[in-house]
């Protein structure tokens, strides 16, 4: 059985009366992960806390079999680790090379040729070589998200976090993305945290969903979408009884909830199960309030 | 193209043997013809085509230097670590610039008042204190969380940029000091000062209040000391006399020590 990469337990994190991570357990090891869940679920806060960055309150984190409470440790975690943050700053007045050779440097990378290397390796992977040598503040969004992820390539970490990594870019963006992470040679640990579904889909061999700070699943793609079956079904018209209910190209209305005694069910996906549980997490919490 | 080289040239070419005027000639040839373009490329090792494709790249890759990383190379500052340094804000020509402007301003404001040196000793401290405030943290550094994360973020990071603006400072008010009128001992009677302001700053820094707040704290809190002191003292300087530069030691080794002890605070802040 392969070692965990990443193991919470119980672990809290408050900020003021706000419960940021309420009593998450998890656990991942190789192979991209997803993290999905509304915006305050928790998301940024966890990714924090694997990138090192953030200390629990409460709870255990070991990553890659090592203790980030201690200071030594710490350092080994952080030289196998690739961290692309939210909302990665980045030097305007740099280039893109003279920024992610700043980053290789921030990364124990001394020897100048070999750093070098790395940083023309990690610039080809997401497709700016061509820009190389222009200023960060000339780039467009999309070119400054895939910049962020090459200083986060560099160095072939063992543990790969990516928050919001396809926010902003454009669909063959996207697409070259998901090549990107799954050309990754030695099978790294990837979490990847999104809004978007089409990208856990499309990429993660398993899926933590996160709302009001909790984990509310923990399983594959395919299993979060069964959770959703018996919940779908289409109809010519708008059912007001539903959770949620679009009008789809087709004309007719999907909808998600409670259905009715003989409707047409359908074949759930995960944005089904995804709307379905975030929707009951949120009907909860309004109903707690 | 109606001619071509012969092998027997292309051979020399390849194998370095041809003067420089026939190589010249050869490559001027190369540019319009693709027939010996394929024939010289069959010639030359691959090995070499790459290495001299390597040595191309880094060439036109090679990060261009600023004027304060060649200054810090030049004094011996690996040049990596100097990269690290000049992307520190307070490190950047334009802030040295503004700090040389202050303190040229301390010693002819000193100068022109006839108080001998009070303004530029009361000056002098918060030079380093000012440019601790903008060397690290969230508000300056836009790349801290990337660096935070890295194996030299956080600690060695903070300390590294805080030894250089700390350094330089004490460089350019040295410097500046030679302007006083008079100079003597009490001309560098700014430097304990100094250090002991920049280390409690960051003390300060490493508990819930952020780095610009503590900066303020610790800056208006020397002013208002020195101030205090100077007039209820009948002694000239008694602010920086022998018993006050004493008490500076011993606060700047209390922090440093009590530094190296909240180091965690600042590789994992309580919240980011």
């Amino acid at each position: 059985m392969e070692q965990a990469s990443i193991e919470m337990t119980k672990v809290t994190k408050r900020f003021g009366r706000v419960r940021a991570l309420d009593g998450v357990t998890v656990s991942a090891g190789p192979g991209v992960t997803g993290l999905l869940g509304p915006n305050g679920a928790g998301k940024t806060t966890l990714m924090r806390m694997v990138a090192t960055v953030l200390a629990p309150d409460e709870g255990i984190v070991r990553l890659l079999g090592r203790d980030p409470a201690r200071a030594g440790e710490r350092v080994e975690i952080r030289r196998r680790l690739g961290y692309m943050p939210q909302e990665p700053g980045l030097y305007q007045r740099f280039t893109a090379f003279e920024f992610v050779d700043y980053v290789a440097i921030l990364k124990e990378m001394t020897d100048r040729r070999a750093r070098h290397d790395a940083v023309r390796r990690a610039l080809d992977a997401v497709g700016l070589t061509d820009v190389a040598h222009r200023k960060v503040k000339a780039l467009s969004g999309g070119m400054r998200r895939r910049l962020a992820l090459a200083q986060a390539l560099l160095g072939d970490a063992d543990l790969l976090l990516l928050d919001e990594p396809t926010a902003g870019l454009d669909p063959e963006q996207r697409l070259r993305f998901r090549e990107v992470v799954s050309q990754l040679p030695h099978r790294p640990a990837v979490l990847l945290s999104t809004h978007q579904t089409e990208d856990i889909t499309a990429m993660c061999e398993r899926v933590f969903v996160l709302a009001g700070g909790r984990v509310r699943f923990d399983g594959s793609p395919e299993a979060l979408a069964e959770t959703a079956r018996g919940s779908v079904w289409v109809d010519q018209d708008r059912d007001g009884g539903a959770l949620l209910s679009w009008r789809m190209g087709d004309g007719r209305y999907r909808h998600i909830g409670d259905p009715p005694a003989g409707a047409a069910m359908a074949v759930p996906t995960v944005d089904d199960a995804y709307l379905l549980m975030v929707g009951d997490a949120r009907e909860a919490r309004e109903a707690a309030a | 193209m109606s001619w071509h080289v012969h092998e027997d040239t292309i051979d020399a070419y390849v194998g370095g043997r041809i003067d420089e005027a026939s190589a010249f000639s050869l490559e001027a040839h190369l540019l319009a013809c693709a027939s010996c373009r394929d024939a010289i490329s069959t010639r030359v090792d691959v090995g070499d085509q790459e290495r001299i494709w390597h040595g191309i790249r880094e060439q036109t890759d090679r990060p261009a230097v600023r004027t304060a990383e060649w200054a810090l190379i030049k004094i011996g500052v690996p040049a990596h670590t100097a990269r690290l340094l000049v992307a520190t804000p307070s490190l950047r020509s334009s802030w040295l610039l503004g700090v040389a402007g202050c303190l040229a301003f301390a010693v002819i404001a000193s100068r022109a008042i006839g108080q001998a040196r009070t303004p530029f000793l009361v000056l002098a401290p918060l030079v380093p204190l000012i440019g601790v405030a903008v060397a690290f943290g969230r508000p300056v550094d836009p790349a801290w969380e990337i660096g935070l994360a890295s194996p030299t973020g956080g600690f060695r990071l903070m300390l590294l940029r805080a030894t250089g603006v700390l350094v330089t400072s004490a460089s350019l008010a040295g410097a500046a000091a030679l302007g006083l009128p008079r100079p003597g001992w009490s001309a560098a009677a700014w430097l304990l000062p100094s250090l002991a302001v920049t280390v409690l700053t960051l003390v300060v820094s490493s508990t819930v209040v952020s780095v610009t707040s503590a900066a303020s704290g610790v800056g208006i809190g020397w002013v208002v000391g020195v101030t205090v002191v100077e007039r209820l003292s009948s002694a000239p300087l008694a602010a920086f006399g022998p018993v006050a530069q004493i008490a500076f030691a011993i606060l700047a080794a209390t922090s440093a020590i009590v530094l190296v002890g909240r180091r965690d605070a600042f590789e994992r802040p309580t919240q980011v």
